[in-house]
């Protein structure tokens, strides 16, 4: 219940914070807007070429593309300020304070900062989402839509852990920022039909960089497609990432030592 | 006698990023596997077609590979040194010492990109290893040349641009919308997220008349032998042209940008 | 009276990489890293009791803020036994994260764009304080540091001296029983620092709080502890009231005449103590403390004198005699960067 309302306040303090900054608005939700264009022009000049990236069609990969963007601006924006904001909460030692209080440390580093922008970003993937459902005219069953939610959920609580994970490292090495940045970037290619990988590397990208998952997952059950056991991977996922990125967040607290002796 | 100062510029530059290669080879393996990724994509794209926008498999993959490598050197960025230099008021020391800024910042930025042409190449290898004979290297030494020469022009030519943008800082508090620029906007013209002949025709002769393809896209180009000897030339003249073309710009917009500087106060 | 915090044979020591330069040195240190340990705390103990206020003096890299990073578990010890209000500080249990307060010079926690009463707002909510409580407690302190006009300007519009005020507010909000202080009046100026410690002061008071108190301001801890605890590189030199600290390292005090006409030679007064000043007719010298009423008597029979003072040596001077005798008696160790 405590942190149901702390979340609550935050989300409210976090708000009352960016309205000092009107300026930002438009570069932020414009920046969001631009990559999203981009990358639908990229699939666009493809098909214009190819009928099908691997038996995924246009309106399919744009439905893929447009969950891929939820999933990622749904973590930007409830967690991911958050988590990128820890090496320097390490580095300067001004994590001292967040950790004295009587609340649990990860929650709270997590969801201190909320990213309003990214969130108000979402309308431009929920368009495209709306769109690809209809030209698809796929129709889901109450059942599926909040299978389907609890897919994206999922992706997004990975997408989260990973970054945690990757994060956490920062109490033991100094240059973390530029190895999240590149994480990012990784991840950001999530938007790609799974039907790319193969072998191995379908494997490595499942469950060691589980791309496949956060994106992918949710599309095909809403898309209908099969891509196989389905439930398993994200569950296995969500469990082990969830768990390692907790397990070293504190085992990391454990070598912190703040900015001074 | 200017030109030591310069060179020694470069020098230290280079040396300073050097320091930093373990860095930079680790990045460049984490950048590694969103490679892996992008080439996965393409060999799916061409499972069901032998030639797509007038380039094969072979050419598109060694595209995406060469491009990788080619954008850290020619790409435009804000540089950070330049913005913090006109924002805190140390571009007055300076303009003190007897130094052009422009040569000066042009052999740090030169100096400092080097180690990473070299540990970049490196990091390429593998991803020629693992796409095998379909990475394309030409046997022709006039090809080799006007790709050499190329990329030469395409660095000087991202240098001008960097500084270009960077110059705004005389006149904007927060350059986030220039940044917004260099990193979406230019990349795409550059043809670093996909070869501009797969764009509408439309498009892609719009593009054609920017400069920014003559910074990625068209050295490749030559290397993946798709010009003609007389496109080559024509290209590596319009090159020079856009650096002749850049210098004046910036020249108009430093004096500009520091009777602001002064009459501001610095 | 309970003890509040009892620490024994508390060891903290820190690994700093050792890096070597050069291309060789850098692939080493990537594989193979090699550490040198650096001791910040060495064995210490030491017990306050409930309601006490210790000072916490050394020079900087002491072990100062380590010991406080320790006792409120931010920091792991490597060995001994810690107890801060019956609680193991690493266990991070609620119930002991909400009866203590961190005071941290340099470092706040305020939202930088927001007033200040929407960051107690927020710490209300984390610490679970009641309502009423909540708004009596924030009603009483923000009149007794007379912010009350503040409290819903954005803390960046606030003064350092008005925002240390607010930091201080957010960490009594919740009515600490024990307060750890780091460098708590640093880079404010001179009243700013005296209204911080009379606040901090009255808060003890009132409270019954337990204060343990770093600094590099005398003044803090000459106005604020009734007790010092001196740390050198990691160990302890002396535990004990200011009083006792300056009769231990300074056994002296400071003797002022000032003569109706100036004395010619300033040799004759070298027989009773250190001549410090001299101008002929103004004469300062250091006695010995069991001396110094024997010796003033001695001076007045002698000379016109027109005027006397006695003064103890400053907390300073004490200090750094201190620190000398231990550096000179021990020599070097490994110091702590």
């Amino acid at each position: 219940m405590k942190y149901v309302r702390l979340v609550r306040l935050l989300l409210k303090q976090n708000f009352l914070r960016e309205l000092n900054f009107r300026g930002n608005f438009f570069l932020a939700v414009g920046t969001n807007a631009l990559w999203f264009l981009i990358a639908i022009i990229f699939f666009g000049a493809i098909y214009l070429q190819s009928p099908s990236i691997g038996g995924w069609s246009m309106d399919e990969t744009l439905m893929l593309l447009s969950v891929s963007e939820i999933v990622h601006l749904l973590y930007k924006g409830l967690l991911g300020k958050g988590v990128s904001r820890i090496p320097d909460l390490v580095r300067t030692g001004r994590l001292d304070h967040l950790l004295l209080k009587p609340v649990d440390s990860q929650f709270l580093v997590s969801f201190y900062r909320v990213d309003y922008y990214s969130l108000i970003s979402l309308i431009f993937p929920l368009a495209l989402f709306f769109r690809s459902l209809e030209r698809l005219t796929i129709s889901l069953t109450v059942g599926q839509i909040f299978a389907a939610l609890a897919l994206i959920f999922g992706s997004v609580f990975i997408l989260y852990s990973v970054s945690l994970f990757i994060v956490s490292l920062s109490f033991w090495l100094t240059q973390v920022y530029a190895l999240h940045a590149l994480f990012q970037e990784v991840f950001s290619l999530s938007n790609y039909p799974e039907s790319i990988y193969s072998g191995l590397l379908r494997i490595a990208f499942t469950f060691v960089f589980p791309i496949v998952i956060i994106a992918n997952y949710p599309a095909s059950f809403i898309l209908h497609k099969h891509i196989g056991v389905l439930w398993l991977p994200v569950l296995f996922a969500v469990c082990v990432w969830g768990l390692l990125a907790r397990r070293l967040w504190f085992y990391g607290l454990r070598h912190y030592s703040g900015a001074s002796s | 006698m200017g030109w030591r100062k310069y060179f020694l510029v470069a020098r230290l530059s280079m040396r300073e990023a050097s320091a930093y290669r373990v860095n930079h080879v680790v990045s460049f393996i984490v950048v590694a596997a969103p490679l892996i990724i992008v080439l996965l994509l393409w060999e799916t794209i061409y499972d069901q077609q032998q030639k797509i926008a007038g380039l094969t498999r072979s050419q598109v993959l060694t595209y995406f590979i060469l491009t990788r490598w080619l954008f850290e050197l020619t790409g435009p960025a804000v540089w950070w040194e330049i913005t913090s230099d006109i924002r805190d008021g140390t571009l007055a020391a300076h303009l003190l010492r007897p130094e052009d800024y422009q040569a000066y910042q042009f052999a740090s930025i030169i100096g400092a990109k080097l180690p990473y042409a070299v540990v970049g190449l490196i990091v390429i290898f593998p991803f020629a290893l693992f796409i095998g004979e379909a990475f394309l290297i030409p046997d022709s030494g006039l090809v080799w040349g006007g790709f050499l020469l190329s990329i030469a022009l395409a660095m000087m030519m991202g240098y001008l641009f960097t500084y270009l943008f960077s110059l705004t800082a005389f006149w904007l508090e927060e350059g986030r919308g220039v940044e917004l620029l260099a990193d979406i906007a230019i990349p795409f013209a550059m043809g670093s997220m996909l070869p501009l002949s797969f764009l509408p025709d439309a498009w892609e002769k719009f593009l054609s008349y920017l400069p920014f393809q003559y910074l990625l896209y068209f050295p490749v180009n030559i290397y993946l032998e798709k010009l003609t000897r007389e496109q080559v030339l024509l290209g590596l003249a319009v090159q020079i042209i856009w650096i002749g073309a850049l210098l004046l710009i910036n020249k108009v917009v430093w004096d500009m940008g520091l009777r602001r500087f002064s009459a501001v106060g610095g | 009276m309970n003890a509040a915090i009892e620490v024994e044979n508390l060891t903290k020591t820190y690994r700093v990489p050792i890096r070597r330069p050069g291309l060789k040195g850098a692939i080493k240190h990537l594989f193979a890293r090699q550490y040198r340990n650096v001791v910040a705390l060495d064995r210490i103990s030491f017990t306050v009791q409930q309601g006490a206020a210790v000072g916490y003096l050394g020079p900087n890299g002491a072990g100062k803020t380590t010991t406080l990073k320790v006792l409120s578990g931010l920091l792991h010890p490597d060995e001994g036994h810690i107890r801060v209000l019956g609680f193991d500080p690493w266990r991070h249990e609620e119930a002991f994260k909400k009866r203590i307060g961190f005071v941290m010079g340099q470092k706040g926690q305020l939202w930088w764009d927001l007033p200040a009463h929407d960051s107690f707002e927020l710490l209300r909510e984390m610490y679970e304080i009641p309502s009423r409580r909540f708004l009596s407690t924030l009603q009483e302190l923000v009149e007794r540091f007379s912010v009350k006009d503040l409290l819903y300007v954005p803390v960046r519009n606030l003064s350092l001296g008005e925002r240390m005020k607010m930091e201080l507010i957010a960490i009594l909000l919740h009515e600490p029983q024990v307060l750890f202080l780091d460098e708590p009046t640093i880079g404010l100026d001179v009243m700013a620092q005296h209204e911080i410690r009379l606040l901090l002061k009255d808060y003890q008071k009132r409270h019954g709080a337990t204060l343990l108190l770093a600094s590099h301001y005398m003044r803090d801890v000459e106005d604020l502890c009734d007790r010092i605890l001196l740390i050198h590189q990691g160990n302890i030199l002396f535990d004990g009231s200011i009083d006792e600290i300056k009769k231990h390292y300074v056994p002296f005090k400071k003797v002022s005449f000032t003569l109706s006409r100036p004395v010619e030679s300033e040799e004759v007064f070298s027989q009773w103590g250190e001549v410090q000043e001299y101008s002929g007719s103004q004469v300062t010298l250091t006695v010995a403390e069991h001396k110094v009423t024997q010796i003033m008597q001695l001076i007045v029979t002698r000379f016109p004198v027109v005027g006397v003072s006695v003064q103890d040596p400053s907390l300073e001077e004490v200090i750094r005699v201190a620190f000398s005798t231990f550096d000179n008696g021990q020599g070097g160790r490994d110091g702590v960067a």
